[in-house]
């Protein structure tokens, strides 16, 4: 055993020493895959434009101009035409921007930070918890959404939550939304786990969690950093979802969901009103995207040896 | 394996138990009654007379536990916005319906998406990646209420080739094959896109593999390389999410048959909701539970076929 | 008294017996009937009873049956006892819920509750038409009756489909493509409909007896001054309300009757009501108070479409008008009326439709205790108390007009907002498809005479 440790010493050293250059790597890599970059720097000024709304947007996004009216096209004073109740399309648009990053992130955030450990545990634990926690996952992904959804932001309605109806979104989205992620990175780490180098780290005596922490993991977040940056747009869209039931942000605040949905009743007359805030999710949605890719990429080591020289 | 399927239809039980028992709980913590939907005010004695009828003046654990001795014997109740119509009557026209639409989607998405997801990480980086990627990203932003009026206006009004709504049966449970086009389309884009990104993000991981290297340097034909060895290991991400998919289109889309005026199961569901139709919420939760769970378990099951060295 | 003719729709005459059925089926408690209790059960002698006999047995309800006071005096009359003096029974007995029925085909399919009896197939009706296939969730079909007793109005149409289309959007889409005859256009399109020439033909419009209103909590501050809920009713611009945010469609409305409910309906009801924000503002604005004093108010409404629109605007007008930030309160249907039927609420976005034609269906539910919100005025109560027992018709009239003044012009129980408006799209080729301002009961449509031309 002694004599093991003292032969596995020297090549123990080099993975600490490879981990900080792979990330640093990795954020290397990810920095000169133009399409990611770009898709940051859109990100960047998206939320600059959501933080600094009140500055930027030309008219209060709740203000009722009804000297120009309801509904109407775009003019001088009103760039994308007014809304039904008269109110400036592109102020809504731009204060709107706040409500659905917030909800598309945070939701993302927090998925990630449930589906993540409870994964990871079910695939390394014992059989019986595995089997509990994906039990788990089955009755969490079994419950009717709606109801949860629908309950949450009823009880927790006279409570002051904060950031109110926003919150409660989030919450009920990503309570009810973590489950694919979740099996996703049991299935990937149980997958790697039968890797060769694997056994062979086990092999030399690494302990499991240095195992999972150092090998399994990191190799197991491809897809799933993928999948999370789905959670983005799956988040904004449920929100857009939740607005067409008619159960999504308090009114009369201006959400990018609520905007669509409004637009889409009146589709028949001003059709450009719900293009305008689908192109806006558009946009954020494919800025999350190659953002993603970028990630997968640059964590991938391999994909970086494959193209020499080459990324994006 | 087969001990693992029996312990897991065990473990049904339980989980559909507390999918109950949650559910029943939550929808007698949410405010307004079955009794609250009628325009006029309802008279205490009027109130007084339905509770009876329903056996809902009974203390709540009791009526849990008749529901649930009910259940077990195959009698999910009546729906009390229905006139008394049986639930399991409703839930199987509503499935007839949902069922037959949603793996037509998921047909359409599993076909579409994996052809895209392959044809791009083959040819990566090439124009077709970049259209591919860019195609299935746009389909993932839209919300589906947005595309399905798109498709509408373009193949149905404008062009009229297709009909706007409806879902009529022309040959066992499946419709008239054109009403059956733009709900399949609609509900089928999202997935595809998603299985079109997953599948791209596989195969691509699975390409960098030393075995994939080995069998091409040992001359292997590009084809068999792909077929024998990549696809094979590159499908577990995707049958990891078209379980949930499958359960999920299968169980109906309460957006897309509001959009095209077609009565299944999903519709029913979020209209009892809301009309507080205790029968029919219970039942038809139960219902979804179960699919789920089973559609859980057929892809678990699946990843042994695929992958022999995925021990249970 | 019975028309001779008067036959069933497989044949059978109808008998003052179906009428007895009907009625002693509408109070039964066993049914639990919405409208039997809210308008019958009180009025007609042995009702109150019968209604009220929630948990008796079968026998104890029997009794209570025959103890209505309604009876056939032979197979064309029937008798009704009422327990007071009423000018309005009649309206009362002409309204669906006193419908005959069919005692045989009812017990066919079940209990007394049942409604199986109501699936195609089993009905059987009266009608100009007779229900060939009910697919729920989807489509309603009817087909001519050709045992239809009144030969004037035998339809010219063979069928009729009803397809039930939830989504505004695809129910125009189907119009314009050819696959509906006849569509409601969506508020959101109107304006742009009416202003395209090929359509011009094809629009029809008809005022419907519905007033849309928003209500107050009058039982505690603000509203339980008038003082404020007058100004927030000064500060509603409803004409822009209604041209803008509804495209035309309704009519703007300080008056709780409807338009049309002649000879009820007076012309300068609530004018003092009339948009004026600078009167409204200072009734809110007292000397040396704020209007961040004022207490933070919900107004809450059903969360279906398109109240949420109207309700933001009205938000935004109080806002604008008033300085005062009101916090829309979307319920879901059910949650709404919960809160609104217990008082749960501080401003409730409601509306009425009306159900007979007759200031008495109107007013009747401001009597006290029977709104929600707390309303109780003993003036009010006695005018209204007076009018119905009044046997002049013209004095009647004017105890009903004075009703309605105390209600509106003095004491602003409530502030009505517009008065609904029924916009249709159908194709030229449809002739005669006639529209009445009933609200969507039986009386909406008439389509006896309605033809399809050539095309």
């Amino acid at each position: 055993m002694v004599r093991a440790a003292t032969i596995a010493r020297p090549q123990e050293a080099q993975p600490l020493a490879e981990q900080r250059s792979l990330w640093g790597d990795a954020l290397r890599r990810f920095l000169r895959n133009r399409l990611a970059f770009i898709s940051l720097l859109v990100l960047l000024s998206l939320a600059v434009a959501a933080v600094f709304a009140g500055q930027i947007a030309p008219h209060d996004p709740n203000a009722q101009a009804c000297t120009t009216g309801a509904l109407r096209g775009s003019s001088a004073d009103h760039l994308l035409g007014t809304d039904a109740t008269c109110r400036d399309v592109l102020s809504r648009l731009i204060h709107g921007a706040r409500v659905s990053l917030s909800v598309g992130v945070f939701t993302a955030v927090a998925v990630f930070l449930i589906a993540v450990p409870i994964g990871a545990l079910a695939a390394l634990s014992t059989r019986l918890v595995d089997n509990l926690l994906m039990r788990l996952t089955d009755l969490t992904y079994a419950f009717p959404d709606l109801l949860m959804i629908i309950l949450l932001s009823r009880v927790l309605a006279d409570t002051a939550v904060p950031g109110g109806s926003v919150t409660i979104i989030i919450l009920a989205i990503s309570l009810v939304g973590w489950v694919t992620i979740a099996r996703l990175v049991r299935a990937q780490m149980l997958s790697q786990r039968e890797r060769e180098y694997v056994q062979a780290a086990e092999a030399m005596g690494a302990s499991r969690w240095r195992i999972a922490l150092t090998h399994l993991l990191p190799n197991s977040l491809g897809p799933v950093i993928v999948a999370v940056t789905f959670v983005v747009p799956q988040a904004i869209f449920a929100e857009a979802a939740l607005s067409f039931i008619g159960i999504g942000v308090t009114p009369p605040q201006a959400t990018w969901g609520g905007m669509v949905e409004a637009g889409y009743s009146a589709v028949y007359s001003v059709p450009m009103l719900v293009v305008y805030p689908a192109v806006a999710i558009a946009i954020t949605m494919m800025a999350f995207t190659f953002i993603g890719d970028g990630l997968r990429d640059a964590l991938d080591p391999r994909t970086a040896r494959r193209l020499p020289g080459r990324t994006g | 394996m087969t001990g693992y399927v029996l312990r897991r239809l065990l473990w049904l039980a339980p989980v559909l138990f507390f999918v109950t028992l949650i559910t029943f709980v939550l929808m007698h913590l949410v405010p307004g009654g079955p009794w609250d939907t009628k325009d006029r005010p309802i008279s205490p004695q009027l109130r007084e007379q339905l509770e009876s009828k329903y056996g809902l003046d009974e203390p709540v654990w009791q009526q849990f536990l008749t529901f649930s001795w009910n259940a077990l014997h195959g009698d999910l109740g009546v729906s009390f916005q229905y006139q008394d119509r049986s639930v399991t009557e409703i839930i199987r026209e509503g499935v007839e319906v949902s069922a037959v639409l949603g793996l037509m989607a998921l047909a359409f998405a599993l076909m579409v998406g994996v052809t895209l997801g392959v044809v791009a990480a083959v040819k990566q980086n090439s124009p077709i990646d970049y259209a591919s990627v860019f195609l299935s990203t746009f389909a993932a932003s839209t919300p589906s209420f947005v595309l399905g009026i798109l498709l509408i206006v373009v193949f149905a009004v404008q062009l009229g080739w297709l009909p706007v709504f409806g879902w009529e049966k022309a040959w066992w449970l499946f419709p008239n094959w054109k009403q059956a086009i733009l709900p399949t389309v609609t509900l089928g884009a999202l997935p595809a896109a998603y299985v079109a990104r997953i599948t791209r993000a596989s195969v691509l991981e699975v390409l960098q593999q030393d075995y994939v290297r080995t069998a091409r340097a040992k001359g292997l034909h590009e084809r068999l390389v792909l077929g024998r060895h990549v696809l094979k290991n590159a499908v577990i991400p995707i049958l990891t999410v078209s379980g949930p998919i499958a359960a999920s289109l299968v169980t109906g889309s309460f957006i897309v048959e509001t959009v095209f005026a077609i009565p299944g199961l999903g519709k029913q569901f979020v209209a009892s909701v809301f009309q507080r139709d205790y029968g029919m919420i219970m039942g038809t939760t139960i219902f979804y539970a179960a699919v789920i769970a089973m559609a859980n378990l057929v892809v678990d099951m699946m990843y042994v076929v695929v992958n022999p060295r995925i021990r249970y | 008294m019975l028309r001779e003719d008067a036959v069933w729709e497989d044949g059978q005459p109808i008998q003052a017996q179906d009428f007895v059925y009907a009625i002693q089926r509408l109070l039964d408690p066993r049914v639990a009937s919405q409208y039997g209790n809210y308008y019958y059960s009180m009025i007609i002698g042995g009702g109150a009873d019968l209604a009220a006999a929630v948990d008796a047995d079968e026998a104890t309800i029997e009794q209570l049956r025959d103890g209505v006071k309604v009876r056939a005096v032979d197979d064309r009359t029937l008798e009704v006892t009422i327990t007071q003096p009423s000018t309005t029974f009649n309206l009362l007995m002409a309204l669906w819920p006193t419908a005959a029925l069919r005692q045989d085909v009812i017990e066919q399919h079940g209990d007394i509750a049942n409604s199986a009896w109501t699936e195609a197939g089993n009905l059987v009706a009266s009608g100009p038409f007779r229900l060939a296939e009910w697919n729920h969730g989807s489509s309603i079909v009817l087909e001519r009756n050709p045992n239809f007793w009144d030969e004037e109005m035998t339809p010219v149409l063979d069928r009729v489909v009803f397809q039930i289309i939830e989504d505004e959007n695809t129910a125009f889409s189907a119009y314009r493509a050819g696959d509906l005859d006849a569509v409601q256009v969506p508020a959101t399109d109107l304006r742009s409909v009416a202003a395209d020439d090929s359509y011009s033909d094809e629009l029809q419009r008809v005022p419907l007896a519905v007033t849309t209103a928003f209500g107050f909590n009058q039982t505690h501050p603000p509203f339980d001054q008038m003082e404020a809920r007058k100004a927030f009713c000064q500060s509603v611009d409803r004409a822009t309300l209604v041209n803008e945010v509804q495209q035309g469609s309704g009519v703007p409305t300080t008056s709780w009757l409807p338009q049309g409910l002649d000879p009820f309906f007076v012309e300068d009801r609530g004018e003092d009501l009339a948009f004026d924000p600078d009167s409204a503002l200072q009734l809110v604005v007292e000397p040396g108070s704020s209007r961040a004093a004022y207490p933070a108010v919900k107004f809450s409404y059903a969360n279906v479409d398109p109240n949420g629109t109207r309700v933001e605007f009205i938000q935004g007008q109080w806002k604008e008008h008033l300085g005062i930030d009101v916090q829309p309160d979307p319920l879901d249907p059910p949650a709404f009326d919960e809160a609104f039927f217990t008082g749960n609420f501080d401003l409730a976005f409601i509306g009425f439709g009306e159900d007979y034609h007759h200031a008495e269906n109107w007013l009747l539910l401001w009597t006290s205790g029977a709104m929600p919100g707390g309303y109780s005025n003993p003036e009010f109560d006695q005018t209204v108390e007076e009018a119905m027992n009044e046997s002049d018709p013209d004095e009647a009239v004017e105890l009903w007009q004075e009703a309605e003044r105390i209600l509106i012009d003095e004491d602003v129980a409530v502030c009505p907002l517009f008065v609904h408006e029924n916009v249709w799209l159908v194709k030229e080729y449809v002739r005669d498809f006639i529209m009445t301002g009933a609200d969507g009961h039986a009386g909406d449509f008439f389509y006896w005479k309605t033809a399809i031309l050539e095309h």
